[in-house]
């Protein structure tokens, strides 16, 4: 890439990086990006400016419904991406040159949403202080489970079972014979993980944790590895 | 910035909005993240 090329696009970065380039201009500046490593840098130096924004405005705690919406959508969009990768390879993007590929992505944030929704969970059982009831849970051979109560509210904290890359932990409440889905979670190298349940364990009987394909299921499709009896 | 990154405006609809060239648009986002980067790398 020589100069003159390079200072062409200069300008465009910050703005590309911001979304507002429009569509042909945008390809036309990935085509650049791609084969220039000032740009590459730079986008790279720029990227921590890009991610302070939403921390710049005012921040809000959301309505216990937004959970439900967004978690119908986490998993409707990702039924419809692994039907759409099956038929055709995507665009590339600038974020390619990061090397994250897009399931990390998608599962970077569902395990953001949970780790929200767990920091959001651990204050208010903080606030709420001592009537934390603990339940020890079945596992498989050299996990254990163990779920942290309080009110509607808890922490399913595992520790021993296997990261899995072609699928996902899901939690599950169970009331009498009624099996409804909660948080979806990962484990960490080490086997360990924690899930938020931001509620309905007041009234719940049980809490199980199956292995069901990226995205999550609405209803559990396997055995469950977990269960936990309150 | 704000209009890009929250209003989901393009650069040359930000143009129209604030009355600016297409240039000058680009060149105040341009400066505005760079200026970010700047404070953010001095801690502030």
């Amino acid at each position: 890439v020589n100069d003159d090329d390079h200072l062409r696009f200069e300008d465009d970065l910050a703005a590309y990086m911001l979304d507002a380039l429009p569509g042909d201009e945008a390809r036309r500046f990935e085509l650049h990006l791609g084969q220039c490593p000032r740009c590459q840098e730079r986008a790279r130096w720029l990227q921590p400016s890009l991610e302070m924004l939403p921390a710049a405005v005012a921040q809000v705690e959301p309505p216990p419904a937004l959970r439900d919406r967004l978690m119908t959508t986490v998993r409707a969009e990702a039924a419809q991406e692994g039907r759409a990768a099956a038929r055709a390879p995507r665009r590339r993007s600038w974020r390619d040159l990061f090397a994250i590929p897009r399931p990390a992505l998608a599962f970077t944030a569902v395990l953001l949403v949970a780790v929200a929704v767990a920091g959001y969970a651990i204050g208010a059982a903080g606030e709420e202080g001592s009537d934390t009831v603990t339940a020890q849970g079945q596992a498989p051979p050299g996990a254990t489970a163990v779920v942290e109560k309080t009110g509607d509210q808890g922490i399913l904290r595992v520790t021993g079972l296997p990261q899995r890359t072609d699928g996902i932990y899901e939690v599950w409440i169970a009331r009498g014979d009624q099996v409804e889905p909660s948080t979806l979670f990962q484990v960490q190298r080490d086997g360990s993980g924690a899930a938020a349940i931001p509620e309905g364990l007041a009234d719940a009987d049980q809490v199980m944790v199956t292995l069901e394909p990226r995205g999550g299921s609405p209803q559990p499709t396997r055995a469950p590895l977990i269960v936990t009896k309150l | 910035v704000q209009l890009a990154y929250f209003g989901g405006l393009s650069h040359s609809e930000i143009a129209e909005v604030l009355g600016m060239p297409l240039g000058t648009v680009k060149g105040r986002m341009r400066l505005a993240m760079e200026k970010m980067r700047a404070q953010l790398a001095e801690g502030v």
